[in-house]
């Protein structure tokens, strides 16, 4: 069925306008999306797991007719997280990574992969009593694939699976360390791009 | 591939690294028997890239892999089951236990093997990055019974595309489209160390008989290789608390490659110039450096006629060192700017300054925690210069410094400074033939928000006699 539906959209009249307008030097994007976020580390015997929501905001230049270098500031969400019935917990994620944008065909599919820097923020806020934040900073990567729809002229609706993997060392939380926290979130994006 | 687990395993990886010396010989003879560019040639590429077989060739190596180390060497975290695969997908990804020497060099020439299949389909630089990614990807997931390891994943990544690049220009350097009979195949076989999935693909097309022009990676002509034999004095402080300090004297061989000019080669595409060290010292560390540098992309700010060339440069580096005081490696891009000053005749003096990021580095830390692991791992940047006087575009003194920050995000709770630097000297006696002397300081500062400040100081003293080929005159592409 997934290939079935994958060499339908491929091969709409949006497909062929991908191939007839090329694409801009100078190119962006802006799209939201939901994600499944993952939260493990060293001394965790389990993971933990939730859902986010969040957005990206994509520039890139062409260095070839196939190929853009850009940036990537991506952020998510989450309020999922909480254990205790007593508390909200709001884990927000922010990875700005360099990125590289492949299109091996003309129908729009792009793959894309890169590496960045990778910030999070975990806030805790127990009933009655002021939030306590604390915070980790490290190394990102992102990997996916997208479909750019063309609308009109340069004009696309881009959607995109991604994931989003952020090492963030240490977090000190209040009642315990968390060792070499590794951040995961997997999801799907839509969105519109100029390229 | 686990090969750092076992001595045969070490041997292994030295054996692929130093064997690189054999090609690299034979490279270089192909420069002075060629001196003269080959002509515009088609790409090595095919007439179109054949995605479909690079990605199956990219997930049989996996599966070759896999079924090696589980029934030849009996390695149980290669017998994987779905219920591994399934608890891989659910918990996600991990730091691991590897040794050093797995991490920082094993997983990186696993990687060019994926990227290799992609280069050797047809597929651009830029397009056989996605191959590494699916590779490694697959392989964390689903070929060990271990969960999927982030710094695998990195190391595989970034490493297999620096590696795999160099190794697929070296692989065409050494190869000789226009050779025939006996000559031709040794050649073919010369270059399979380098890239074996390159060379068994020309197998499967006919490629290793057909005569034909060579590729446009075919750096005959452009290639200067230095191979350097002799003796290294090392001396280490030790921890600062001990008054304990080491030294020896070990021989070493060294094998430094030279791709391109960056001065003279036209940026075209990633990788056209490159350059590539690696030594190896019995009883001293055995394989204890390995040094890439890649050119991404570069602009040349000044006239081809100029007398003083000056350009802005983004290179992808790879660095391993590993020395009886420490361990050091890291996957990083830099951006600067590098300037060759013309003096009289042929004396020029070069200068680089860059600043770099550093995707992913390592380094040895006693504190480091993580069950067997003893170094830290983490992102960070750095600063490097370099200024050298050369004779005909070689470089005959050099003076390096370094300074690299890391932060670490596994391992202790620290934040890692480190300084490198050293002079080297080359005296030319007759042809190829001279003696080299080399001196370099590597120099550590640990500061942990939980343990005392560590610092130690490494230095080495090594002589050399070295042999080089010498690159065409007026080189350069």
């Amino acid at each position: 069925m997934l290939v079935v539906a994958a060499a339908v959209v491929l091969s709409v009249p949006w497909a062929t306008a991908a191939q007839e307008t090329g694409r801009s030097k100078v190119s962006g994007e802006l799209a939201f999306g939901g994600f499944l976020s993952r939260i493990s580390c060293t001394s965790c015997d389990d993971v933990t797991t939730g859902t986010s929501k969040g957005g990206l905001f994509r520039l890139g230049v062409a260095l070839e007719t196939d190929v853009v270098l850009g940036l990537e500031a991506m952020g998510h969400s989450s309020e999922t997280f909480a254990g205790d019935a007593d508390e909200d917990v709001l884990i927000e994620n922010l990875n700005v990574n360099a990125i590289v944008l492949w299109f091996p065909w003309q129908s729009g599919v792009f793959l894309k992969a890169g590496v960045g820097a990778a910030r999070g923020t975990v806030t805790v806020e127990p009933a009655g009593e002021d939030p306590l934040d604390t915070r980790g900073t490290g190394v990102g990567l992102t990997a996916g694939i997208g479909l750019d729809l063309v609308v009109w002229k340069r004009l696309s609706i881009s959607v995109g699976v991604g994931a989003w993997i952020s090492a963030l060392g240490d977090i000190v939380l209040p009642e315990a360390n968390v060792d070499d926290v590794i951040s995961s979130a997997y999801g799907l994006t839509l969105g519109l791009a100029l390229r | 591939m686990r090969t750092g687990r076992t001595p045969w395993g070490s041997s292994l990886v030295v054996i692929l690294a130093m064997t690189g010396t054999g090609p690299a010989a034979v490279a270089a003879q192909r420069t002075s028997e060629h001196p003269q560019p080959a002509p515009e040639a088609e790409s090595d590429s095919l007439p179109r890239p054949d995605i479909l077989l690079a990605i199956g060739e990219t997930l049989l190596i996996n599966v070759v892999v896999n079924r090696f180390d589980a029934w030849v060497l009996q390695d149980e975290t290669e017998r994987v089951t779905p219920e591994d695969w399934a608890r891989n997908l659910r918990l996600g990804w991990v730091w691991d236990e590897d040794t050093f020497l797995t991490n920082m060099f094993a997983h990186p020439y696993h990687g060019s093997l994926y990227f290799n299949a992609g280069r050797s389909n047809g597929l651009s630089f830029w397009g056989s990055i996605p191959l590494v990614i699916l590779g490694s990807w697959t392989w964390e997931y689903l070929g060990e019974t271990n969960r999927p390891s982030l710094n695998d994943f990195f190391m595989t990544t970034f490493g297999g595309v620096s590696l795999g690049e160099s190794f697929h220009r070296l692989g065409a350097t050494v190869r000789d489209n226009e050779a025939t009979g006996a000559r031709r195949t040794w050649l073919e076989i010369a270059a399979l160390p380098l890239d074996p999935i390159g060379g068994f693909n020309r197998l499967l097309r006919g490629e290793w008989s057909r005569v034909g022009p060579n590729p446009p990676e075919d750096g005959t002509g452009d290639l200067t290789t230095w191979v350097r034999i002799g003796a290294r004095a090392i001396a280490d402080s030790g921890f600062v608390e001990s008054e304990e300090d080491t030294q020896s004297v070990t021989p070493t061989v060294q094998v430094d490659l030279r791709y391109g000019d960056p001065f003279l080669t036209q940026y075209e595409a990633p990788f056209d110039v490159f350059s590539f060290r690696a030594q190896y010292s019995p009883g001293g560390g055995d394989l204890n450096k390995v040094r890439s540098s890649g050119r991404l992309y570069a602009i040349m700010l000044s006239p081809d006629s100029a007398r003083h060339r000056h350009g802005l440069s983004v290179n992808q580096r790879f660095d391993y060192y590993h020395n009886p005081a420490q361990f050091f490696g890291a996957q990083s891009i830099e951006v600067g700017a590098l300037s060759r000053w013309r003096l009289s005749g042929a004396s020029s003096i070069r200068t680089e300054l860059f600043g770099s990021a550093t995707v992913l580095g390592g380094l040895d830390a006693p504190f480091a925690g993580v069950g067997d692991r003893t170094y830290d791992f983490g992102p960070g940047g750095g600063l490097r210069f370099e200024i050298a006087y050369e004779r005909n575009r070689l470089s005959y003194i050099a003076l390096r410094a370094r300074s690299e920050y890391l932060h670490t995000v596994s391992g202790a709770s620290a934040d890692h400074n480190v300084s490198l630097g050293g002079l080297e000297l080359s005296v030319p006696i007759s042809g190829g033939i001279g003696i080299a002397a080399q001196a370099s300081y590597f120099r550590r500062t640990s500061r942990y928000s939980d343990q005392p400040d560590d610092s130690r100081d490494f230095g080495q003293l090594s002589l050399f006699a070295e042999w080089k080929s010498s690159p065409r005159d007026g080189g350069g592409r």
